[in-house]
């Protein structure tokens, strides 16, 4: 078989089919196409599963080659880092996830760490919103005026000061933010769609990588 | 005098470090000094609260633990809030989770605020509510789970095979399912479009604040029967079913820092608008 | 009272060294970092592991051979790391990609589509419906016109169309920006609630 066949047009092939069963379960209503559907879902999930695994390869294979070259303190924090993986890997699949053990390290390490971590950009955020939002143009005059009404409408102090923030913040998301989302969804749909096509019928490969020289 | 150095100019290069203490400390008073303001109601909200009001015994609802830990003080209360009403009307639940943080959040929720809920109204566990665990897959396991739970789920998070437990003997698919309630910090479309659009089941969403622009067309097309705008949402829930909670002590946090950072925009856009002749 | 649990120390302690992130880069915040990242990648394994186990490899073992291949596809997966055989992971891609995309575009016309131009179409007997109504085509309009048309007495009451299009979009993302600010204070005001109340024994 031509390594061309083999390399991408089988591949292309199986995501045409998979994808005309997904969608087929849809529309077609038959128990037969409804089973098998299923079924490849089932197999989705599995894969899903193995794919969770690929960024720890990653994070192993880079931070070993940062203990090897021994860079400053680079090679400390790498060892540190392997060290928090493994401990996670070892105790979570050796005892499991329901064990006291490992809901102790996860309760400790991970959910303050998580926790605290997207929480932060508020920081950031709020300097960005004080240091770059100013009223340059006139559609610039809009978002500022309305991002600061919106900004006192959240506060719920101010519905005491000036009751009314609370109807006007009602009018601005329930009309006018819902009619210009709405747009918005409409448009990025159209996109979508069109994308989601163009992957199933093969026209978008970028999925399985750059085309081997000829 | 140094044109740079007025007090105009000044306004807009305060020191970011200043802004970010002043941030602590905004959270830091109502936290320690409760206002218990008055909230308004939401439209979202209520016709959250009206829909679990029609709830009726043995109703089944599924609710999507999809929180992580960086949204624990948002949606916690608000699933508790959605538990406490629920359970009123005597209905079971099942709670899964497409999140890997999930299932530690479902514990520590379990821990914190449920079981007292759940001894109170002499649930057990397995007969009135249970726990699947986390499933990989985002939207390709909601498919699954519409179409056939078994087949994302072989058993409980625990281990007990779910054949064995006696709640999901008649739980199967879409038809088994009342309601379903998801909390997530990312995009719930995935479920609309995979128990709603589909199957016509019921839909409730508890989003982030951020989120909810991006749904509100889907709310006021009747797709997401109720939808709970972050703390705001979890608070005015916990108004309604007459149990304030962590969610309205947040909202008095939320008049101080949000009133800062409305100071400080306004201070930059003055000092801005004052030196404008100059650029 | 202070707490005397080791544990809430050191969740405090990772609390603290992220937030001093946003001051400056400095040792503490280095090491809360890495630990994030690997402690992430660590649960994700354990996750991912259960997962595999109870859908893949307990019906194997009680012997449904036909699950031998979505895992013949996932160990596949892992091909990418060999420039010999990273082809062999295009087979699993494109299975996942089939997938993902036909279970997201088959309900997408109906869900985005169908049910959003339905609920547009308002009877226009109130100021609320007219706004509504006028906001979604005008800002539809923007996207389209876009695509700006030669002719110039079409090109320039287009034009006004799209400024009024951008101009109300504008409120929308200026809403939206506030909302943003208000979820990341609600999500670090959780943290300072453990660090007032489970640290610090305070309120």
């Amino acid at each position: 078989m031509s390594t061309q066949l083999v390399r991408r047009t089988i591949p292309i092939i199986i995501t045409f089919l998979v994808g005309m069963i997904m969608i087929g379960q849809w529309f077609l209503q038959v128990a037969s196409i409804s089973e098998l559907a299923t079924s490849i879902q089932q197999w989705g999930i599995i894969l899903a599963a193995f794919s969770m695994g690929l960024g720890s390869v990653n994070i192993i294979i880079r931070n070993v080659r940062r203990i090897r070259r021994r860079e400053g303190t680079d090679w400390l924090y790498a060892i540190w880092l392997l060290f928090i993986f493994f401990l996670f890997s070892i105790v979570g699949i050796g005892f499991g996830s329901t064990s006291p053990q490992y809901t102790y390290i996860f309760n400790t390490i991970l959910q303050p760490l998580s926790g605290t971590m997207y929480p932060a950009s508020l920081f950031f955020l709020a300097s960005a919103i004080y240091r770059t939002f100013r009223a340059r143009s006139s559609q610039a005059i809009i978002f500022v005026i309305v991002g600061a009404i919106m900004l006192l409408a959240n506060a719920p102090m101010m519905g005491a000061f000036i009751p009314p923030i609370i109807p006007l913040k009602s009018w601005i998301m329930d009309v006018e933010v819902t009619a210009a989302y709405r747009a918005i969804l409409l448009g990025i749909g159209l996109g979508t769609i069109v994308l989601g096509f163009r992957v199933l019928f093969g026209l978008e490969t970028a999925h399985l990588g750059r085309e081997e020289a000829q | 005098m140094d044109e740079k150095n007025t007090i105009w100019h000044k306004l807009q290069n305060i020191p970011r470090e200043i802004l970010y203490i002043l941030l602590i400390i905004s959270m830091i008073i109502p936290l320690l000094y409760p206002l218990g303001l008055p909230l308004p109601i939401s439209a979202q909200t209520k016709s959250l609260y009206d829909s679990l009001n029609t709830l009726k015994e043995e109703d089944v609802i599924l609710q999507f633990v999809d929180w992580g830990a960086g949204s624990i003080s948002i949606h916690q209360p608000g699933c508790v809030a959605v538990t406490y009403q629920a359970i009123s009307y005597g209905a079971k639940f099942v709670y899964l989770s497409t999140n890997t943080e999930g299932p530690l959040m479902y514990e520590r929720m379990v821990t914190e605020d449920l079981q007292s809920i759940f001894d109170k109204y002499g649930y057990e566990y397995g007969e009135d509510y249970v726990f699947l665990g986390y499933v990989a897959g985002a939207e390709t396991a909601l498919a699954a789970i519409a179409s056939n739970i078994r087949t994302a789920y072989s058993d409980d998070y625990y281990g007990t095979p779910i054949d064995d437990i006696p709640l999901m003997q008649n739980v199967r698919n879409y038809a088994d399912y009342d309601m379903i309630v998801t909390y997530t910090m990312g995009s719930p479309e995935s479920f609309v479009r995979q128990f709603n659009t589909q199957y016509g089941v019921v839909t409730h969403v508890h989003c982030g604040e951020m989120m909810t622009p991006n749904l509100l067309p889907f709310w006021a097309s009747g797709q997401i029967t109720g939808l709970l705008n972050g703390a705001f949402g979890a608070a005015e829930l916990e108004v309604l079913i007459k149990r304030p909670g962590n969610a309205v002590k947040l909202t008095d946090v939320y008049s101080f820092s949000n009133i800062l950072v409305f100071v400080f925009l306004a201070m930059g856009n003055i000092g801005f608008i004052l030196t404008r002749k100059e650029r | 009272m202070v707490s005397s649990d080791p544990s809430i120390w050191i969740m405090a302690f990772f609390t603290i060294a992220i937030t001093s992130l946003a001051f400056r880069d400095n040792p503490l915040a280095k090491i809360a970092e890495h630990a994030f990242l690997a402690a992430q990648a660590g649960h994700y394994v354990t996750m991912a592991w259960r997962n595999i186990n109870k859908i893949g490899l307990e019906p194997l073992s009680k012997g449904s051979i036909i699950m031998l291949i979505p895992m013949l596809f996932g160990v596949a997966l892992y091909t990418r790391y060999s420039k010999k055989y990273i082809w062999v992971s295009r087979y699993p891609t494109a299975m996942m990609v089939g997938i993902g995309t036909g279970v997201t575009v088959r309900g997408f016309v109906e869900f985005q589509f169908t049910q959003q131009i339905i609920d547009t179409f308002k009877p226009l007997n109130s100021f609320n419906n007219i706004f509504f109504v006028f906001a979604v085509v005008i800002c539809l309009l923007y996207f389209v016109f876009s695509l700006t048309p030669q002719n110039p007495s079409i090109q320039k009451p287009l034009s006004y169309i799209s400024t009024v299009g951008r101009y109300l979009m504008m409120f929308a993302l200026g809403a939206a920006m506030a909302n943003t600010l208000t979820q990341r204070v609600g999500q670090y005001a959780g943290r300072i609630m453990f660090l007032l109340y489970d640290w610090l024994g305070l309120g």
